[in-house]
């Protein structure tokens, strides 16, 4: 606990401020660029005063924007520095798996359809396109274009079993899709069946770049234009209108539908607007490889997109950004490795389900809230001691003006305890109800001050005979709890007994 | 005639051979409510496994269907104990189980690449009896066999499931797991039985079906995908249900085989499982009784 302690003290310190305060240190009135038709800033920033340095500071609303930025432009720098052809050829298929990731996790995460079926609308968008494209001798792009076509045809067909089927049969429908898929590219004479795939497709590369290393530097390069697309359309998507109405009929289709959330239409509009990206991606694919073969529809591949979805978590495009870097530089990187290195990112994925509830992105923020929960635990144990709160505890508080209240009540209780005389207890034993000293009256007043929650009180069992103390629960509908087995003869005797508790209580506090 | 008793047979071992992965799919999802998508492996683990026994041991038939079955309850127990025992009071189950069964997939696969490289491995032949003559159609030994052996088993399943105690544990928790839990059912325990039986059921699969399927790396993902859709057809989680679209889904694929053209055969398949569920969200399971829900 404590290198946590000193840890969030150094953090806290000028010169390891996150770069967020350091960027907007400037008093200059915020002036913010807004997104077109919409009322979201790229760089929104908030101003608000910092409750541990009580000091005016601003920070991006949301810091993602910024750091994608900043890992774009350090890919591309990448791209023209590495100068290995193996590496280059990772970060191409990074790009391009991760623009597949990013969109099999806004039907996953956003819409909360378990589908298993995104590499068949790759591959088929694809083929397709390729097909298109070696008929007519179209140039490369003209494969984007149709394979957004195909892809949002097939949103639509596997669009609308999605409507009637529930999570898990839908999930194995899916599964179906992509076996079925498989089989029909594989069979088809036209696909290439003879060749295994279609092969020659145009791509963007003239011929002397194909077999260069600036070639490939391009390749790579073009390769992150689809990635931002993507990215840009999860942002758009998952932030609007339709990814908010998404997330509220994700847990609940009932409630969504009482609230008068047009289902159908809004899950179909995804799977369009998503397959429809994913198609695009599988014309670039084929563009990219200039070549598709029937095997993107293998359960090992299969297998290997759904362990880097889930990695990395399928709640945000980060987590499965990260989640697709991490397995790809594993698998592909590493070759020499071997087989061991397959079954490792197995391990890794049972391990992230058995212990995380959002995958590897989702550790920091599920640390947190074990840390919080932790503190509050503390926290509260402290203030029902009533005693001081510790310096840890008050730099952790955000409100002050709790630890000013907790620091006046301590002082408080150290000239209290002044009072307690055993002439003041006589005199109460005396005459616990009446005209008290001026010392027994200050004692009583704070003692009638204290909170409701385990305050003492009398309970009547027979009125004049017997009565009995308690300790009240403090929360409504939930009785008082007994304190001792003790029995008194008259109200005089309970008052006295409650006023000897408190006063040990004061004591010992 | 000759056609008719040549398709029947084929129907009455295809539905053999998948039904019983069916069954163990339909049984552990609506007992757990866990989709074992590591049903794939422990069919794989499961030839392995025969084969292993068949070549290093002995190549008895009893031996070797018993070394599959073996095989398959023990894949079985270790599923039971990574995928579900740890997190099954956990939020997100369903999701989570579906993962860790998936890469135990990956992870299985590598092993078997890793262990007994990518060549396929023949397991001996089960079934050394004659061939039957019956209407003119001559029945190899394979398909009798497997045929006799399914039914025998698939009916043992439905006595063990129907009369005996533990078998009344697992109707217990398919009908309320919370009572079951109330009046002393343990999941622990039962999970652990309902698992080693279906690991047991993929693997006499495995065997019946190496005729089909050799035991290699990664022969798995058909078998797996038809069991899958038998018990999506069946209506996950009713076990008449799944014998009864294995039997339909075998009519079809030896239908299919004979009078249209073996590569069309997934096609017919699937249109016809899409079909049904378009009209019948809860296949066909749903019209006998009562399922699972998906997601609760």
């Amino acid at each position: 606990m404590a290198f946590w302690t000193r840890f969030e003290k150094l953090m806290s310190k000028r010169k390891f401020k996150s770069i967020r305060q350091t960027f907007v240190r400037s008093r200059r009135p915020l002036h913010q660029w807004r997104q077109v038709r919409s009322d979201r800033h790229a760089f929104a920033r908030r101003a608000y005063v910092n409750p541990r340095t009580l000091r005016r500071e601003r920070e991006f609303v949301d810091e993602r924007t910024f750091w994608w930025a900043v890992a774009l432009v350090l890919f591309a720098l990448l791209t023209v520095v590495v100068d290995n052809r193996t590496a280059l050829n990772v970060m191409g298929i990074f790009a391009i798996y991760a623009a597949i990731n990013i969109m099999w996790a806004l039907v996953m995460g956003s819409a909360g359809v378990f589908s298993l079926g995104t590499l068949a609308i790759v591959g088929t968008s694809g083929f397709i396109a390729g097909r298109v494209a070696l008929e007519t001798g179209l140039p490369w792009y003209v494969m984007l274009v149709v394979g957004a076509v195909t892809g949002a045809v097939m949103g639509v067909v596997i669009g609308v079993p999605a409507q009637r089927l529930d999570g898990m049969y839908y999930a194995l429908l899916t599964l179906g899709v992509v076996e079925v898929a498989r089989t029909f590219f594989k069979q088809s004479r036209g696909f290439g069946s003879a060749s295994g795939g279609l092969i020659s497709l145009p791509t963007y590369l003239s011929k002397d770049q194909m077999f260069s290393i600036d070639g490939l530097r391009i390749r790579v390069l073009v390769a992150l234009v689809p990635f931002v697309l993507v990215l840009v359309l999860y942002r758009v998507l998952e932030g609007r209108r339709l990814g908010l109405l998404l997330r509220t009929t994700r847990d609940s289709e009932a409630y969504g539908d009482a609230i008068g959330v047009d289902l159908v239409r809004i899950r179909l509009s995804l799977f369009v607007i998503s397959s429809s990206a994913l198609g695009m991606v599988g014309g670039f694919f084929a563009a990219y490889n200039r070549s598709m073969a029937p095997s993107v529809f293998d359960m090992g591949l299969l297998l290997l997109m759904f362990a880097m979805v889930v990695v990395g978590g399928v709640g945000s495009a980060e987590g499965v950004v990260i989640g697709t870097a991490l397995v790809v530089f594993v698998h592909n990187g590493l070759i020499s490795i071997g087989p061991i290195r397959i079954i490792g990112i197995g391990v890794v994925v049972v391990l992230t389900a058995l212990f995380t509830k959002g995958g590897l992105y989702g550790i920091p923020g599920q640390y947190r809230r074990w840390r919080d929960k932790h503190k509050s635990e503390r926290i509260a144990a402290a203030s029902q001691r009533q005693g001081d709160l510790t310096s840890e505890e008050a730099a952790l508080t955000d409100d002050k003006d709790l630890v000013a209240v907790a620091r006046f009540n301590d002082r408080y209780r150290w000239q209290l305890r002044e009072l307690v005389t055993e002439a003041v207890v006589a005199e109460h034993q005396a005459r616990p109800v009446g005209r008290h000293s001026p010392e027994l009256d200050r004692l009583l007043n704070y003692f009638r001050k204290g909170e409701l929650a385990d305050k003492y009180a009398v309970m009547t069992v027979e009125p004049f005979s017997t009565y009995r103390v308690v300790a009240l629960s403090g929360v409504r509908g939930i009785p008082p709890r007994e304190v001792d087995e003790k029995v008194y003869g008259s109200l005089d005797d309970a008052y006295h007994a409650v006023f000897l508790r408190r006063i040990h209580d004061l004591m010992e506090s | 005639m000759e056609t008719l008793v040549a398709v029947l047979v084929s129907t009455l071992s295809l539905a053999a051979g998948y039904g019983l992965l069916a069954i163990g799919i339909s049984l552990t999802w609506s007992s757990l409510g866990l989709l074992n998508l590591a049903h794939g492996i422990t069919f794989g683990f499961a030839g392995y496994g025969a084969w292993w026994f068949g070549t290093e041991v002995s190549a008895n038939p009893v031996g070797v269907v018993i070394a599959g079955v073996v095989t398959g309850a023990f894949t079985g127990l270790v599923v039971v104990a990574v995928a579900f025992l740890p997190i099954k009071r956990q939020e997100n189950f369903p999701v989570r189980s579906l993962t860790i069964t998936l890469a135990l997939n990956l992870v299985g696969t590598q092993i078997l690449l890793r262990v007994f490289g990518p060549k396929a491995k023949n397991i001996p032949s089960v079934f050394t009896f004659d061939s039957i003559n019956l209407f003119g159609t001559v029945i190899l030994p394979d398909r009798t066999g497997m045929i006799v052996t399914a039914a025998v088993v698939l009916l043992a399943t439905l006595i063990w499931f129907r009369r005996s105690r533990s078998g009344l544990r697992v109707r217990a928790l398919m009908q309320n797991p919370e009572g079951a839990a109330l009046v002393g059912v343990s999941l622990n325990r039962t999970a652990v039985v309902v698992m080693m039986v279906s690991g047991a059921l993929a693997g006499l699969s495995a065997v019946l079906l190496q005729e089909i399927f050799f035991a290699s790396p990664y022969s798995w993902s058909t078998p797996l995908i038809k069991g899958l859709v038998i018990a999506l057809l069946g209506g996950l989680g009713s076990i008449p249900g799944a014998l009864l679209a294995a039997l339909v889904l075998g009519a079809t694929e030896a239908g299919t085989a004979r009078f249209v053209g073996g590569q069309y055969v997934l096609y017919t398949q699937f249109a016809l499982v899409v079909g049904v569920l378009l009209a019948r969200p809860r296949g066909i399971g749903g019209l006998l009784d009562e399922v699972r829900e998906a997601d609760e």
